[in-house]
């Protein structure tokens, strides 16, 4: 009974109604909202005493680094609920995240290293967190290009899943094992349980930039998810008749 | 007795109909020829048949335990290794009677020869040697026909008889008419 | 454990030689052509052949399981070994096979490489150790890769299986820190044991998983 209900609201078809009745107002007003923590953030924030403005790009960059690694625990979640319970929708939804990964953790790495010039003078630096931002980056290209290169898209998903799983269990390791190879990054400004060691008056727009760029990304998942359903279900009836 | 049942299966690739709706039983004693065109699904429902892919509707029981012989219209055959090794590497051994095989399918001369100097035609025989040694009591084979000549197809058919008489069974596929009789399952709409 | 069907594996790598001389003879070349390319004098510290000796045995295990499964299931052997369920038997023979005849050979020319540059035979035994250990690992993961991009070509099977070596690379580089410095290797060693046994026991039952997805 649970399953087969499950099922039906889990289907393609339904998922895809509700999702084109919110997809575009939760867009657009996330979008909104991650501009205006950008323009508090970069114009009504004051100095940082030791970066000065530079320290602004704060902003964007967080909430990028932040995403990055959220988006292929999100990725892993539906690739086990797919090869799990063998749902295609959790299979779409995961091909969806992987480019916009991809795209996050670029801007995460290129905001890091523009600045990096200001703060460290050089716009790389081999330390522990742009290493393993780095590999996240390529391990998304290595997913993209995993499902790519099948022309059975029913096999890619399975071999996709497979992957994204290998890796969520090894992020941690590579992680950590590059945090034990060197570190000299500045160690994380907001942490859950401790005091922030970052002021008020920069930490609330820094919030309010991580969650309005989650919602924006989350809209940008379930709009392409949208799109992959379109190509992938295009020999369904339903899909005809849109 | 039926010791496999399908039931309505069905199998879908991209979401595109590849087999649609097909019912048999198949039972011990039985020669079954799957016969379609090109692209009808022949080599998908032999698949689903010995388990490897699942369909993506329908049903199918098996009430057997038995072994199975299987061999795909690709023969598992290594270019590199003569024929020798090759009939080694697939657990058959050389005794007199692969030997005379070999003599009556005139590829005794090759024996030290590696496949992969042999024409498509000899290395076809070289599968049926395979096939002829199969002691499982299913055999299931993809376009067995194909690539043979008259001689080694009148071999498999004489092959095919016996199955029959010691109750085995053999299931195979063929895109051409063969104007012998088998049990025919029909896969085109 | 089926003996047969192990011999039948190794022997199947051992006649396919260009399969196992061909890499060795790789990175025979590429050990030729690091020496020319720097001023070999006693001032160079270890470390800097020791890492490229780590760097040059990943990529030619590469090399040498490019076609573990591609060739099998090109040919339908594959086909077979899944219908009568011993696919996860072969797949872990295989990798052994692999491991003896390509693995272990390209462990002890790295070992001669080291001693020839006049570094001490308690190092290189270090490194033939090591080597030894790390090829099996990186078997594993290359086999993971070969069997999941199958006729696609090696590079896609290098992008998606190197980000899961990199933890491996660096606790070799740990190790050469750590001798070279004269501290003890107690624990790394026993951290690059346990990653293999991990590594080799549970790799080869996804590897048999995506392969059963490929034969569907």
């Amino acid at each position: 009974m649970i399953k087969k209900f499950f099922h039906q609201f889990a289907s393609p078809k339904s998922y895809f109604a509700i999702a084109n009745k919110f997809v575009k107002p939760f867009l657009a007003f996330f979008f909104l909202l991650y501009i205006g923590a950008l323009v508090w953030g970069l114009f009504f924030t004051p100095p940082d005493a030791v970066q000065g403005d530079s320290y602004r790009i704060i902003y964007m960059h967080v909430p990028a680094s932040f995403m990055a690694q959220i988006l292929f625990v999100v990725m892993a979640i539906t690739s086990a609920v797919f090869l799990i319970w063998k749902l295609k929708l959790a299979a779409y939804v995961s091909k969806s995240i992987a480019p916009i990964g991809a795209i996050v953790t670029f801007f995460a790495l290129f905001s890091g290293s523009i600045w990096g010039i200001p703060t460290w003078g050089t716009w790389w630096q081999w330390d522990a967190r742009i290493t393993s931002t780095l590999i996240l980056f390529i391990m998304y290209l290595g997913l993209i290009s995993l499902h790519a290169s099948f022309e059975n898209k029913d096999k890619a998903d399975k071999f996709f899943s497979v992957l994204v799983l290998i890796g969520v269990v090894n992020i941690p390791i590579i992680k950590k094992s590059v945090d034990w190879w060197s570190t000299l990054h500045q160690s994380a400004s907001i942490t859950l349980t401790s005091k922030p060691a970052i002021d008020p008056v920069m930490l609330y727009p820094l919030m309010f930039s991580i969650v309005s760029f989650i919602g924006l990304i989350f809209g940008l998942v379930i709009l392409s998810s949208q799109n992959e359903i379109l190509k992938r279900e295009k020999y369904k009836s339903w899909v005809k008749n849109i | 007795m039926h010791f496999l049942e399908a039931q309505n299966i069905s199998y879908k690739i991209n979401d595109r109909n590849i087999l649609r709706s097909i019912t048999f039983n198949i039972g011990f004693g039985e020669l079954v020829k799957i016969s379609g065109r090109n692209g009808s699904g022949k080599t998908t429902l032999l698949k689903i048949i010995i388990g490897l892919t699942e369909q993506t509707k329908g049903s199918l029981t098996r009430k057997s335990e038995e072994k199975i012989c299987f061999l795909g219209h690709k023969s598992g055959l290594k270019n590199y290794l003569t024929v020798r090794e090759n009939l080694l590497i697939h657990g058959l051994k050389i005794n007199s009677l692969n030997l005379g095989l070999l003599e009556k399918l005139n590829l005794k001369r090759h024996i030290d020869n590696s496949v992969g100097t042999l024409s498509f035609g000899q290395q076809k025989k070289l599968s049926l040697i395979r096939i002829l040694n199969a002691k499982e009591r299913i055999i299931i084979l993809d376009e067995p026909f194909v690539g043979l000549d008259e001689e080694s197809k009148n071999i498999l058919r004489e092959f095919m008889d016996s199955i029959k008489k010691e109750n085995r069974t053999l299931i195979f596929t063929s895109h051409i008419d063969l104007e012998d009789n088998y049990r025919e399952i029909k896969i085109d709409e | 454990m089926n003996r047969n069907l192990l011999f039948i594996e190794g022997f199947k790598l051992f006649k396919r030689s260009r399969a196992w001389v061909g890499p060795v003879l790789v990175f025979l070349l590429i050990i030729i052509s690091f020496p020319l390319t720097l001023d070999i004098n006693s001032d160079n510290p270890p470390q800097i052949y020791l890492s490229f000796i780590w760097i040059s045995t990943l990529l030619v295990t590469m090399l040498g399981t490019e076609l573990i499964f591609s060739e099998d299931f090109e040919d339908g052997t594959l086909e077979q070994y899944a219908v009568n369920n011993k696919l996860i038997e072969i797949v872990f023979y295989k990798i052994l096979v692999h491991w003896v005849l390509i693995g272990i050979p390209l462990a002890f020319v790295a070992f001669l490489f080291i001693l020839s540059l006049n570094i001490s035979i308690h190092i290189s035994s270090i490194a033939l150790l090591c080597l030894v250990i790390s090829n099996l690992i990186f078997i594993n993961f290359f086999s993971l890769g070969n069997a999941l991009s199958l006729k696609k070509g090696s590079i896609l099977g290098l992008l998606i299986t190197i980000p899961f070596l990199i933890p491996v690379l660096i606790v070799l580089g740990k190790i050469t820190t750590s001798t070279l410095l004269g501290l003890s290797l107690v624990g790394h060693l026993s951290l690059l044991v346990g990653v293999m046994i991990l590594v080799a026991s549970f790799i080869p039952f996804i590897i048999s998983f995506i392969l059963r997805t490929h034969l569907e």
